[in-house]
Formats: structure tokens, C-alpha cells, sequence
């Protein structure tokens, strides 16, 4: 799920208060005729394209990403924003069974076996597109958006409302939104589902920014977002200990199944500081999560961006997240659910997916912009991500490790 | 009970910016004003780099609303 980002306070200069007849009037003054020209620098209309390409290592998943976006003010009141997004998705993804050499059996199982979680390879097509129109009179800021996507497998709608009231001569921004989103999981040959299925999402925002001093923004959002439906992942299966295996290298699996109705509870803080002194401003951010699932999340990112010259930024960047497991998350269960006479007891709820057990994230590398032109600003990127399981029981071979490469350009028009 | 406690730390939370912080003048917001100290510096590279977390890990969200969704998680 792409997520816009929040509507931070805007740096817009007003005018001098008029009538101010010392000195610092005139100081305010130029100061302000000279924020205005910065400002339209940053408000102009553009273009932008993006291309990603996001490789995991060891021959599992690429996606390579292409997004189109524009922004045009169109009148004072409206500004209209639109995007394209194109994902070609191929490669190796985890099925959901240990690795045939952990799996425990009441059989002896036939040598040799593998040490890596198995894969099947996958390949789809995605294209998204997203519209907005912000409305503003006065303080009042109200953003309607309507979005799409569709893959093979995944069709979504979605539709949001963000509205923003901007206090205390600016200094103070509160936000509001809402979004809903209507998901349709489709049937195919490699899926665990056989007819259409539907999930729904809600997500509730409020927040505020405020401006801790001229040099400092301080942000925080509280989001809370339900999902109810099928929220099974339709090609992630389940090993069973009493399920007799013929070739452990290609185990026999059942579809995971988890709870159809998810609440999550997400706060976010972030704080914006401008360093003078060194032409650079740093970023900080902390993200609390939690959800019914189980699952407690931890997040902080910082980022530094340092002007060199008058065209060049460079932005080094780190990410640290981790998570707790999911209350349902095992890498094997025990029972067979397709023998009427095992006795063991099978969970209410199981999966097997990596992505819900106890791991953390790290990440981090840096990208660099140039304005080159005074209508063409280029940059260029490179990021590596790493997963690493933290429960002791999951394959380190189910967490994926990738380098992200991304070239874009924005063209002012 | 943990619920509450959660709640109750947003609502503290969101009650900081309200306080202890300086009146910020039109005149005083040259730094503000610079591209560097924007939120959507780059809004095609935080969408990018967001889904990539959103495809790989169980938590997401918390930095807006809206965007749709996808079938990558």
C-alpha cells in the first residue's frame, strides 16, 4: 500500500506586518521579499519520473519501479497532482516451509535435503495510478484523492480525504484523513484460493505539526487503520508434522489461515532541525505500531541533508526497524488438518510467513540531487536493506537482502 | 488495558507540539523556507522506498493516508 505522505506545515513567507516603522521593518521586509522568491523556487510546477530497481540477492525477488508524477497549480485555490506507477515483479519468494533439512516428521526423511527455505518463482505485472485536487481557502486545506491498481492476482480502489487547518499564524497545522480502500484477491493456478475474495480497509488520521522554534518542525500522527476480509497471503502455505511428505524438497503444504478483522494503532513523531552552521538539516523519526495480529513494531529512521554548493544535496540516510512475531506465527505446525482422525489439536490460526515473525530491518545509503539546469533537477541513489530473523528458530535463508538502486528527474516547469 | 495505555501515549504525544515551543514570525522562516527542511522533498522516493518496507514487513503506515493497495503484502 503506497501512503502519501503527511502534509507537513508550509514554509510560506507572508508579507511584513505593514505600519512597522523601525529598523527591523525594513529588515523583515527584504527578509520576507526574499523567502517569497525561495518559496515560488519550491512551488513551482513539475514534473517527475522515477525508476527503481530493487534486487534481492541470491536470485529472489526484483521489482523494477517506474513513476511518473506531476504537479500543477492550475489557480491560487486548487493545485492538481497525479501519478503513474509501473512495477515489472519476478523472481524466487519463499512458499512458507521451513527448509527440507528442519522439517520434523514422525517419518524418517530420505537424504539429501536442502538447507534453504523452498521457493517457487513468481513473475506480474502492477500499474497504479493515483489523482489528487488540494482545495485551499484561507487557513482550510482539503485534499480529495482517488486511486488504482491492478495486478494478475490484485485489484484495489481507493478513495481518501485529507484535510489540514493551518493555526497560530502558521506555526501550528492540524491534519485530519481518511481512506478506504477496496481490495479484490483474484484466483490463479498458484494460489490457495479459488474464487474472488474481497478485503476492506479503513485508515483514521489525526495529527499536528507544529514549529518548535525558526529552525525546528516537529510532527506527530496518530493513525488508526482496520482491515477486515480475507487477509491471508494466497500463496503462502503450511507445513503440518502429521502430513506425510513425499519429497521434502517439494513439501506438501496448506493455506495459512489467519484472523479475517485486523485493528492496527500507529504513531509517528518526527522532528525537522536546519544546522546553519553547516548548510545541512537533519531528520529524525520514531514509529510505534501495533495491531491485533499481535504485533508490536518499532521504528526510527534518520537522515541528514547536506547542501554543497549551490546545486548539490547529498542525503545519507539510516533505518532501524523490528518487530515482534505475530500471535499465530510458527514455522511448522503439529497435527494434520486433512486426517478427521488426528488427534492433535490444529491452531484456530497459522501461517508460516516470514515477514510475521520476529525479525528486524536495517537500512541504509544515501542519494544525491543536483539542480543542473534551473528548470531539470537529476538524482541518483543507492540504498541496501537487510532482514535478519531474531526468534532463533527461522531459517536465516527465508530473509531476503537487497540493494535498491533509483535514478530520477524533475523537470520545472 | 494495553489498548488504553497505546491511546493514552498518542494523546500525550500530541499534546507536545502544543507546548513549549517559540512564536515563529513570517519574517523569522528563511530556514523554513529552504527545500532541505521540506517533508515532501522528494514524495516519488518516499512513496518508492515505503513500499518497499510495506512488501517486506508486518507494520506500515503512520506518515499519511491514502494511495491504495497493492497486493504486495
Amino acid at each position: 500500500m503506497n501512503r502519501a505522505g503527511t502534509q507537513a506545515l508550509k514554509p510560506e513567507p507572508q508579507p511584513a506586518e505593514p505600519g512597522c516603522q523601525h529598523p527591523a521593518a525594513a529588515l523583515a521586509l527584504a527578509a520576507a521579499l526574499y523567502l517569497m522568491q525561495l518559496n515560488r523556487a519550491a512551488s513551482q510546477d513539475h514534473f517527475d519520473y522515477r525508476f527503481e530497481n530493487y534486487q534481492e540477492d541470491n536470485g529472489r525477488m526484483g521489482v523494477q519501479t517506474q513513476t511518473w508524477l506531476f504537479e500543477k497549480t492550475v489557480k491560487p485555490w486548487l493545485t492538481l497532482r497525479g501519478q503513474v506507477v509501473y512495477d515489472a515483479i519476478s523472481g524466487n519468494t519463499p512458499i512458507g516451509s521451513p527448509p527440507p533439512s528442519q522439517i520434523k516428521s514422525p517419518f524418517p526423511l530420505p537424504p539429501p535435503l536442502s538447507t534453504s527455505v523452498p521457493t517457487a518463482f513468481l513473475r506480474d505485472n502492477r500499474w497504479a495510478g493515483e489523482f489528487e485536487a488540494a482545495l485551499n481557502y484561507g487557513p482550510h486545506h482539503l485534499t480529495p484523492q482517488f486511486s488504482y491498481s491492478s495486478e494478475h492476482d490484485y485489484l484495489s480502489y481507493g478513495a481518501a480525504l485529507n484535510y489540514s487547518l493551518d493555526l497560530n499564524e502558521k506555526n501550528t497545522s492540524l491534519n485530519l484523513g481518511w481512506a478506504h480502500d477496496w481490495d479484490s484477491i483474484l484466483p490463479n493456478g498458484a494460489t490457495y484460493i479459488f474464487t474472488k475474495q474481497h478485503k476492506n480497509t479503513d485508515d483514521i488520521l489525526i495529527g499536528a505539526s507544529q514549529l518548535l522554534g525558526p529552525n525546528t518542525v516537529l510532527t506527530f500522527d496518530f493513525t488508526f487503520r482496520n482491515s477486515s476480509g480475507y487477509l491471508n497471503d494466497p500463496y503462502r502455505g503450511v507445513l503440518f508434522d502429521d502430513y506425510p511428505q513425499g519429497d521434502p524438497n517439494h513439501p506438501s503444504l496448506f493455506a495459512e489461515r489467519r484472523p479475517d478483522y485486523r485493528e492496527c494503532y500507529i504513531a509517528y513523531a518526527s522532528v525537522m532541525q536546519y544546522i546553519k552552521a553547516l548548510r545541512g538539516s537533519a531528520e529524525g523519526s520514531y514509529r510505534f505500531y501495533a495491531d491485533t495480529f499481535g504485533i508490536f513494531a518499532h521504528t526510527v529512521g534518520v537522515a541528514w541533508h547536506q547542501k554543497i554548493g549551490p546545486r548539490l544535496v547529498i542525503s545519507p540516510l539510516f533505518r532501524y526497524y523490528e518487530q515482534s512475531a505475530a500471535d499465530f506465527y510458527g514455522t511448522q505446525f503439529a497435527g494434520d488438518p486433512s486426517n478427521p482422525y488426528d488427534t492433535t489439536r490444529i491452531p484456530a490460526y497459522y501461517s508460516a510467513d516470514y515477514r510475521l515473525s520476529h525479525m528486524e530491518t536495517f537500512t541504509y545509503g544515501a542519494e544525491v540531487s543536483a539542480r543542473v539546469l534551473s528548470w531539470l533537477t537529476l538524482n541518483l541513489g543507492f540504498k541496501r536493506y537487510e532482514m535478519m530473523g531474531l526468534d532463533g528458530v527461522t531459517s536465516p535463508s527465508a530473509y531476503a537482502h537487497a540493494s535498491i538502486l533509483t535514478v530520477g528527474s524533475r523537470v520545472w516547469f | 488495558m494495553r489498548m488504553r495505555f497505546i491511546l493514552l501515549l498518542a494523546l500525550a504525544s500530541g499534546c507536545i507540539p502544543m507546548t513549549g515551543c517559540q512564536h515563529v514570525k513570517p519574517w523569522q522562516r528563511g530556514a523554513l523556507a529552504d527545500p532541505i527542511m521540506s517533508a515532501d522533498l522528494d514524495p516519488v522516493g518516499t512513496q518508492q522506498a515505503e513500499h518497499v518496507f510495506f512488501s517486506r514487513e508486518a507494520a506500515s503506515g503512520g506518515r499519511g493516508v491514502g494511495g491504495g493497495g497493492c497486493g504486495c503484502n
